[in-house]
């Protein structure tokens, strides 16, 4: 699997749009250690987005299901469908 | 601050070798796999047919045989059902290696004068593997302490492993504090950040690394912010 933070492998645009759900972030950082090109964890220690194209599609996903308490939703914009949680 | 990881994490399908109660709800698992990783990283495990993952740190240490995490299964979430279920030879779906602590660059300058090591519960997981892999691997001859903090003596694990450490290596030293001892308990009673304090050292030349519940990391940081301990010595990973 190729990772894009810091490669040649940066997505010009990405179909799957990530959110953090704030009210159940605990800031473990999962999804920043899985995609740093997307999350970052601010101040508050709570995940915010900082390119939704920051990394491909699949780490985006794994990003999100790495996260504990299921903050990260992923919705595909080509179909609208929320991908996850399922 | 917290550690970066400087490894790429990648999927990769592994065998479970073993699994062991370590005691209490503690349990072991030894995976088979191959890792590219730093002492003190975690894994992230595919946990159910949905895709739902749960990060556990690695004990074990870089050149060691496979790879070890510890689960403490108290919470009986979807991780701790999942580990429980697990039997040898299964396959895992394992991400990473993935961020977590590191003795890395500059901790490891001149300047540092000594490495402290805190953790609670399963927090003492990642700690084990820095504090081998400095002591066996790096070969470190600065002061190495690791001050772990449990409840009950019946949950204890590992204690031998680190005496016997212990008596290998002049410069380390093991604390083993129990905030809820039964009858006699000859050690330090209490929280790790009070026993700390009772030792009278001085760390404010050390690179100090937290493991635990989010309430001894803040005290411990605040205890040593308080000792002179640079807020940039301190790296940190919270357990939840």
């Amino acid at each position: 699997m190729a990772y894009s933070k810091g490669s040649d492998q940066k997505p010009v645009k990405t179909k799957y749009q990530v959110k953090v759900i704030n009210e159940k972030c605990i800031g473990a950082a999962s999804c920043v250690a899985v995609a740093a090109a997307t999350f970052k964890l601010n101040d508050k220690n709570i995940a915010e987005i900082i390119d939704q194209d920051g990394n491909v599609d699949e780490e985006k996903m794994l990003a999100a299901q790495s996260c504990p308490t299921i903050a990260v939703e992923v919705v595909n914009t080509e179909t609208g469908e929320k991908i996850w949680p399922k | 601050m917290e550690a970066m990881n400087k490894k790429t994490p990648s999927t990769v399908v592994m065998r479970v070798l073993k699994k062991q109660n370590l005691a209490g709800n503690y349990w072991s698992v030894w995976l088979d796999g191959k890792l590219d990783y730093e002492a003190g990283q975690y894994i992230s495990i595919k946990v159910n047919d949905e895709g739902e993952r749960r990060s556990y740190s690695l004990a074990s240490y870089p050149g060691e045989d496979g790879l070890q995490i510890v689960v403490d299964v108290t919470p009986m979430g979807k991780g701790s059902k999942y580990i429980l279920e697990l039997k040898e030879d299964d396959e895992v779906e394992v991400l990473g290696p993935i961020g977590g602590l590191e003795v890395a660059g500059a901790d490891l300058g001149s300047e540092t004068e000594g490495f402290l090591f805190v953790g609670t519960g399963s927090g003492v997981t990642p700690l084990r593997s820095m504090v081998f892999d400095l002591l066996e691997s790096k070969k470190e001859n600065r002061p190495i302490r690791l001050s772990w903090g449990m409840r009950y003596e019946k949950d204890l694990f590992w204690t031998e492993e680190f005496l016997e450490l212990q008596k290998k290596y002049d410069n380390f030293k093991f604390d083993l504090v129990l905030s809820r001892p039964d009858g006699r308990w000859p050690h330090c009673v209490g929280h790790v950040e009070d026993c700390l304090v009772n030792h009278g050292l001085d760390f404010s030349k050390w690179q100090i690394y937290l493991c635990g519940n989010q309430e001894m990391i803040k005290e411990v940081e605040i205890m040593l912010r308080e000792k002179g301990v640079a807020e940039e010595a301190i790296n940190f990973e919270k357990f939840y």
